[in-house]
Parts: C-alpha cells; structure tokens; sequence
C-alpha cells in the first residue's frame, strides 16, 4: 500500500501543507505527488513536459484534484483524464472549497468518482482525509493496471 | 366589411317600411273601389237588362196586336162569310184566299183554320206539320198559350170568332214559335252578343229561347218585378229580367250572364293591381334611394371606425355634406386624428420604454453574472485562508501547546472559532445569495418527508438531547424540492438550537387554519421571543440573541423569508419569552395540502 502514489492537484501552499498534515495526522504514509496546477497534473499523469520520461505505467492509486487552479482548471483536467484509456479508470476525488451545485453537477458528470469539500475546520479536515484516505486506499479495489499498454 | 352585411340594416328596412305603408294604402284604396265600381257595374247590368225586356216585350207586344187586328179583321171578311154560307167551289177559293192572307210573308211555318159553330174544320191552309187540333180559346180575339207536342215541336195559337156570331165559328192562327237563325242573329244585334231573350208561357210550363225547348225559369225570377241573379241547373250564374207580354198568357225574359259584368270589374282589379305595382316599386325605390343616401356615409364611418378599432389608419371622410351625416364625419375625422396622435405617442413611449426595460435588463444580466462569478469566486477563495488560519492554529496547538500559556492557548482557541464562525457566515450568505437567484422548479413536495429525514439528521447530530418531534404526515405542496429543503431545514433546526438549553422540547412541524387558510407552522417550546421585536427576526444580520448564547449568523430566517416568497407566500412568527415560537409560512395559495396520520418520533 506504501508503495502507491497520490497525486495531489492543489496550487495553494497552504492547503498542500495542511492535506498533508492531515494525512500524516492519519499515519496514511503514502508518497503525495504535488502538482501545483492543471498543465502540471496532465504533465505527471502523461509523462510529458517537465515530467517527460515518467513511466506512465505506473499511475497513482488516487488523485485528489482541486478545481480551482491556474492554467489549467480542475474540470478540465478531469474530463482530459476521462478521455485517455490510460487514466479513464483512475480514482479522481474532488477535493475543494465550494458546494456551488454547478461544480457538483459538472464534476460528477465529468466523471470524479467522489467530490468532497474541504471544511474549514482543520479538526473536521482531518477526521475527512482519515475517511478518504482508508476508503480509496485501504478499502477500494483499484480497476486493473494497464501496465501492459 | 362581410360583417356589416349580414348585420340587421337600415339600408334594407326603410324601403321595406315604406313599401309596407305603400301597400297597405293602395289594398285599402283598391278594397274601396272594387266594391264601389262592383256595384255601380252591377246596376248598369241590371239597367241594361231591364230596358232590353222592357223594348223587347213592347215590341213583341205589337206585333202581337197587330196579328190580332189581322185576324179580327179577316174573320169579318165577307169572303168568309160567304163560304160559311154556301160552301161552293168558287167561294172556297175566295176563303182560301183571304186566310192565306194570315200567313206570314216571310213564310215561316205556320197554319190558318177556319172552323165552324160546332168546332169542326172547315178550311185548312199552312204547314202541314202542325195540323192538330186547336185548342177552344175565348169567344174574343185571344193569344193562346206555347204548347210543345214533342221537344222539336212549339207553337201558339190566336184565334178570333167570326164576325158579330160567335155561335158562326172561328178562325185559328198556328205558328210556330222557333225563329230562323237568321232572326236569331239579328235580335243578337240588336240586344248585345251576351244577352238571350226567352219567351214562355206565364204558368212556368213550356219555355223557349226562339230556338228551341228550354227549362223555365225558377219561380221567383217569374215572379219578380226586378231583375235578380239566378243559377241555372248547370250551375252558370245569370242575371234575368222577366215582364208579362200584355193580352197573352206568355212573359218574356232576357237574360245575361253574370260574368259579362263581373268581367269588366275583373279588369278594373287587374288595372289596380297593376298601378299598386307600380306605386309599390317606385316608393320602394324612392325609399331605398333615400336610405343608401344616409347608410352610405355611416357604412363607411363604421368601416373607417372598424380600421381605427384594429388599429390600421383611418381614411378621411370626405362627403361634402352640410347635414347631421357630414357633421358626424367631421366629428370623427376629428376623432381618428386624435387616437391616431395618442396612439403614435404611445408606441414611441412603448418604444421607449422597451428600450429602457432592454438596457435595464443588460445591466442587470450584467450585474447578475458579476454576481454569480463574485458568489463563485467568494465560495473557493474566501474559504481557503481561513482553512489556514484554523488548521495552522490547530497545528500550533497541536505542536507548540507546551510552549504557550493558557492564555496564548485562549487566543489560538479564539482565532479558530472565529474562522469557523467566518466559515459559517459565507456558507449563509451563499446560500441567501443561492435560494434568491436559483431557478424554481414546480413539482409536488412532501414537506412531512423533508421534515422527517432533517430532524433525523437533527438527532443522530445529539442522540443525547431528549427532544421529541411531532410531524404531521402527507403535507405535500407545489414548489421547488430543494428551496423548500432550505425552509424546513432553517425552521427545525432554529427550534433545535433554541430548544438546546431545556432539558426537554417538543419540536412540531404541521398544519392549521388562519383565516381561512391553510398554514404551515414549525413550533417549539424553547427560548421564544419577545414579540416586540418579531419584526426584526426576518432581516439579515438581524438577531435576538447574543451570539454567546445561541450561535447563529442572522442569515437564516432571511434566507426561509426569500425561498417563502419566492413561493408566492407569506412568513411570521409568534413567540413568548421562555415559552416557546411558532413560525407560520404558506405557499401559493393554489398550493394543494393533504394531511393524513399523525406520527410522532422520540429521540431520548
């Protein structure tokens, strides 16, 4: 389990730093793979831009993507994702600031497996990164790596 | 226009009027003659007829006499005499030739017998044809009566006694009492082609017209002093004038069909009738000619009034006419120029005023996409540094709790409720911002259903708190799911918080009757509120307690107020101190209600 990846898509220090408080707080010792913005995560995903020559067999286990971010937006991301056969089956879990019932509907029809809002109270952010973290780390089956293609 | 026609119209019920008048005069006119000209044609008939028999029987009357002096004179004639006397051959002949005398010159049929005392004949002259037996008249010079041995066969007889001896015999006069056609038609000339003369005998037995055998006439014609109608056994009417022939047992009649006066009143009708026509048509006209004259004008003023009811322009009416029709064009060319003014004013102003309301708008489509993108951005940004302001404070406490005092642990404890307490304050004001700018929906809602899942939510939140809910089941309404989530959810959860420092509550969700209506209430029995201040409750920011006591953002009740009248209804609230409050809300008054079973949860 250690040993599989999570791409965190968060361009907001604090809040990178705060995810893996909470994460550690959890004891979940997982590496985090932090992309800073859209064009960074599709970089790391597709092995291309500053993340060319990445084996791009080898795909996180679950990526928590925020929606708002420069360049390129969460949703955007997302529908990019959905439409690669390499990550189409990936586990995408929104992770962000707002219920705005819009980004609800889109991120769902978009394809995200789970949407979450970060609470502002950081003991309630823990208490959901325990919960997100045991459910798609520990108790979710991964669909099958394509490590073959 | 095609509707005009059909419409009830002057143009067609003046002539009609005036026709109708025309007709009743020229009946009433016509009645009155008819029977005027019927019985001044009447009495001329009768005239006419009166004085034909009157001429007609002197006449007859005359010659009668005259055959009689004839007679008379030959039976004293010596060669008569002289034959009685000493019947030789030579006297005989001189007798013969004096009875001869008697027969007509015109040689119609008939016969002189000489007869002796003893009635026997003597000497016979004449046609053959009617040698009977005469009949024993008087002892004077006499006509006798018609008599008809067979139906072709009518005579008469005269006789006279022979002179001074009516003991010596006598001599008889036959003659037939047919005429020859050619008498025939000259008596036809003489009266008139429609007028017949009969003659006959006085008793009513045997009648003839001079041709032949005819039935006598009735009685009372015969009788009658007058001329008068009668029918005839064949059924023609007839008018008939009957005088006694004077000396003889015989009358004469002449008598005409009814029909050739009545013919002549006939015509007389048919020329009336033809004139009646005539006036008939000619005021009709004159009637029509004068109403096209007044419904003209006001068709076109009504087709022209149509136009400027519909909206088109109205043409000018130009009749060049001083009276009431032409002052009532002008009246109306007057008019149509006004609504045509007041109408062009108010398009311009319609004009605008859509622009005005467009510009508007754009603004405030402008204004709502600003605010759409500024709720949007203040729901992502705004949130994120106060998650780090709590989890970093957090984070303090967490890894430098030893190295603070109880006072700097205070400040970092305060730092974080005052973010959470921010926290809550956005999520309000996005939320009052949401419910008034999200689309509605119209479905049926189970209100009873809502409020059931949110006070289990409410529950399982603090299993701890003995509160009970009453929720009256079935509530259903039109409205909007989510918006009416919001009411429900801010209503229950005020009576849980406010219900939180009593050691028991009863929370009720239901319906009753205000004023007739239906009314939706949320009612607890918790901290209640002064009345004085239930105006307040419904503004934003507004709060009746101090946020020490019950925490809150004074946003909510704003927000159930603008969902409540986005539904079209009305919000208050009742309250005492200690005591309790009730909200009340209604939706559209078309909303339908159905209240069935009451249930009740306990959380204990």
């Amino acid at each position: 389990m250690n040993d599989s990846v999570i791409l965190l898509v968060e361009d907001n220090v604090d809040d990178v730093a705060l995810t893996l408080r909470a994460l550690k707080k959890n004891n979940l010792t997982n590496e985090v793979v932090v992309a800073s913005d859209g064009v960074e995560a599709l970089d790391y995903l597709f092995g291309t831009g500053r993340h060319a020559g990445r084996d791009t067999s080898v795909m996180p286990q679950l990526v928590l993507l925020d929606l708002k971010l420069p360049k390129v937006d969460g949703l955007e991301v997302l529908q990019r994702l959905r439409a690669d056969p390499r990550t189409q089956l990936l586990p995408v879990v929104i992770l962000t600031s707002s219920t705005e019932e819009r980004d609800l509907i889109s991120g769902y029809s978009l394809g995200a497996n789970s949407y979450v809002r970060k609470p502002v109270d950081f003991t309630q952010f823990v208490e959901a990164a325990r919960t997100l973290g045991m459910y798609w780390l520990l108790y979710n089956e991964p669909p099958p790596s394509r490590r073959s293609g | 226009m095609t509707r005009l026609v059909k419409r009830a119209s002057l143009e067609r019920e003046l002539p009609l009027l005036v026709a109708g008048l025309l007709a009743l005069v020229v009946v009433a006119l016509a009645a009155a003659s008819y029977g005027a000209v019927s019985r001044g044609a009447r009495q001329a008939a009768i005239e006419r007829v009166e004085r034909l028999t009157r001429d007609m029987a002197s006449t007859s009357a005359t010659s009668f006499q005259r055959g009689l002096a004839d007679l008379r004179a030959t039976a004293a004639s010596p060669a008569v005499r002289a034959f009685l006397e000493s019947p030789g051959a030579r006297q005989r002949d001189g007798a013969v030739a004096a009875l001869r005398k008697l027969l007509p010159v015109s040689g119609a049929s008939a016969a002189v017998e000489l007869l002796d005392a003893g009635g026997r004949e003597v000497l016979w002259v004449g046609d053959s044809a009617i040698r009977f037996a005469s009949l024993a008249l008087t002892d004077t010079a006499t006509v006798g009566p018609l008599r008809a041995p067979n139906d072709s066969l009518l005579y008469y007889d005269t006789q006279a006694p022979l002179a001074g001896h009516p003991a010596a015999g006598r001599i008889a006069v036959r003659r037939r009492s047919t005429a020859t056609p050619q008498a025939i038609r000259t008596l036809r000339l003489l009266m008139g082609n429609d007028a017949t003369m009969m003659i006959g005998n006085a008793a009513g037995d045997i009648w003839t017209d001079l041709a032949r055998l005819v039935p006598a006439p009735p009685t009372a014609v015969l009788r009658s002093s007058r001329a008068m109608e009668y029918i005839t056994a064949s059924g023609a009417e007839r008018l008939a004038s009957v005088v006694p022939l004077p000396g003889t047992p015989l009358m004469l009649m002449i008598e005409i069909p009814s029909s050739s006066y009545a013919s002549s009143v006939r015509a007389y009708l048919i020329r009336i009738g033809l004139i009646a026509a005539l006036v008939l048509a000619l005021g009709a006209w004159g009637a029509w000619a004068i109403s096209r004259r007044i419904t003209a004008p006001l068709r076109r003023l009504a087709e022209a009034a149509e136009a400027l009811a519909t909206g088109q322009p109205a043409p000018r009416l130009e009749y060049g006419r001083n009276d009431e029709i032409g002052l009532l064009a002008q009246s109306f060319n007057t008019m149509a120029e006004h609504v045509q003014r007041a109408r062009q004013g108010l398009e311009s102003q319609v004009a605008g005023r859509t622009r005005d309301l467009e510009l508007a708008n754009n603004e405030l489509r402008a204004a709502n996409a600003e605010l759409d993108a500024f709720a949007y951005s203040v729901a992502h940004d705004l949130r994120a540094p106060l998650r780090s302001i709590d989890g970093f404070s957090q984070a303090l406490l967490e890894d430098c709790a030893d190295r603070l005092d109880a006072g700097g642990l205070d400040s970092l404890r305060r730092v974080r409720a005052a973010s959470q307490h921010l926290a809550m304050l956005i999520d309000d004001m996005l939320q009052l911002a949401r419910v008034t700018r999200a689309e509605m929906r119209r479905e049926p809602v189970d209100l009873s259903g809502l409020a059931r899942t949110i006070a289990n939510e409410l529950q399982r939140g603090a299993p701890a708190r003995k509160a009970q809910f009453l929720i009256t089941m079935g509530l259903v309404v039109e409205g909007d799911p989510s918006l009416l989530r919001v009411v429900l959810h801010n209503l229950l959860d005020n009576a849980w918080k406010y219900t939180a420092k009593h050691a028991r509550a009863q929370i009720e969700f239901g319906v009753t009757k205000r004023d007739g209506t239906e009314v939706f209430f949320v009612s607890d029995d918790g901290a209640g509120f002064d009345m004085a201040y239930a105006g307040k409750l419904f503004g934003a920011f507004q709060r009746l307690h101090a946020a020490i006591e019950f925490e809150g953002t004074g946003i909510g009740l704003a927000t159930v107020q603008r969902v409540v009248h986005r539904h079209g209804g009305r919000i208050w609230a009742e309250g005492v101190v200690e005591h309790g409050a009730t909200f009340f809300f209604t939706v559209q008054a078309s909303s339908t209600v159905q209240a069935s079973s009451q249930t009740q949860g306990v959380a204990e």
